[in-house]
């Protein structure tokens, strides 16, 4: 149900300078005003895409995660690890 | 009566600015402005846009597959790319409510937007083409999946056709959709050091075969939910230049239909039989 707050963090991530830094400054404090579960708080504070990846989390927003630098991502490091998922072909 | 003039199918990629000005022999650089020539040829007086949107106009707390923006003036980009310029676009709210309405009683049920900010989209091939027209945007959500089938953007798209040729007023209208092919952007078929991939150059190389061959009907037959996320989960922006084509009308072969491998786009124009 949570993946809504996972994918909500890239949009903020984005449009809120204010909840970016705080993200960059504390990530556990900055996430735990969201509606997480332990699982997505968890693949959230370690960059594991992957995992988010398969919990449902969409790719654009994950990404935004990693343009901005936040919870230890890059673009690099984004793209290192997004490519050891298996795809999901939903539709 | 209103009329359509023609149509183009055009990329959007934010770097795409980037990429043009650095690179005058690239497939981008030299067909932007064969798109550019061809549209000032025709010489609209409205364009009607189907493009998508990346989760920034829109978003999961209430996401429309379709979207007409009914408004004066709408601006961007919401997304902060620093290639692409802000800027702000004239409307004709008068046609927009026109092809709502129309599309709303043709039994579509398309949300509408009197207050719009939209993301790179349309305002990459705008930008690089030096185009400023009055558009009217209708924004389709084609990349959070699930979204509508090929065949229903295909008939949305021949619905907008057909109230824009309802039209009372005397406009010379172009139709044009802006997106990728086969891109794959921040998911596991990304290329190493790249924010994007394209994992299925056959398909790219098919679509732009029907397409070349007028065969629209037949793309929109092949162009399923599965094959579609197969070869991409930007794939689905496929789906606005089949409502473009959807609102031109006809099947004719197009002037021009040049794929563009390395991203995975393409570019397309098209003119409207006489009559419009």
């Amino acid at each position: 149900m949570s993946i809504y707050a996972v994918n909500l963090i890239g949009r903020r991530t984005l449009r809120d300078e204010e909840f970016r830094q705080r993200l960059l400054d504390d990530p556990e404090a900055a996430l735990a005003e969201l509606d997480l579960d332990d699982a997505e708080r968890e693949a959230l504070l370690a960059g594991d895409v992957v995992r988010l990846y398969e919990m449902g989390a969409h790719e654009y927003l994950l990404m935004t995660l990693a343009r901005f630098g936040v919870l230890g991502l890059d673009l690099q490091t984004y793209n290192e690890r997004i490519r050891r998922a298996d795809p999901k072909y939903v539709y | 009566m209103a009329r359509i003039v023609g149509g183009c199918a055009v990329p959007h990629n934010p770097f795409l600015p980037k990429t043009v000005a650095e690179n005058p022999e690239g497939i981008d650089a030299r067909q932007f402005p064969r798109v550019a020539a061809a549209i000032a040829e025709m010489e609209p007086d409205a364009v009607v846009a189907f493009s998508p949107d990346h989760l920034n106009t829109v978003f999961f707390d209430n996401l429309p597959s379709l979207l007409i923006g009914i408004v004066d003036e709408f601006s961007g980009p919401n997304d902060g790319y620093p290639p692409v310029a802000a800027k702000t676009l004239r409307s004709d709210p008068a046609l927009a409510r026109h092809i709502f309405l129309a599309t709303l009683r043709a039994d579509f049920d398309p949300a509408r937007s009197e207050s719009l900010i939209v993301d790179h989209s349309l305002l990459v091939p705008l930008q690089i083409m030096g185009l400023d027209p009055v558009v009217v945007p209708i924004v389709m959500n084609v990349l959070a999946p699930p979204i509508l089938s090929a065949a229903r953007a295909h008939a949305f798209g021949t619905a907008v056709g057909a109230a824009i040729r309802s039209y009372e007023p005397d406009l010379r209208v172009l139709v044009l959709s802006d997106g990728g092919v086969i891109q794959e952007v921040g998911g596991p078929r990304i290329r190493p050091g790249r924010p994007d991939g394209t994992p299925d150059q056959a398909w790219l190389a098919h679509v732009i075969e029907l397409l070349g061959a007028g065969e629209v009907e037949r793309l929109v037959e092949e162009s399923t939910p599965q094959r579609i996320a197969e070869v991409g989960n930007a794939a689905g922006e496929l789906l606005t230049a089949l409502a473009m084509l959807g609102a031109l009308g006809t099947s004719p072969a197009p002037e021009l239909i040049e794929p563009e491998p390395e991203i995975g786009h393409m570019f397309g124009v098209w003119r409207a039989e006489e009559g419009g």
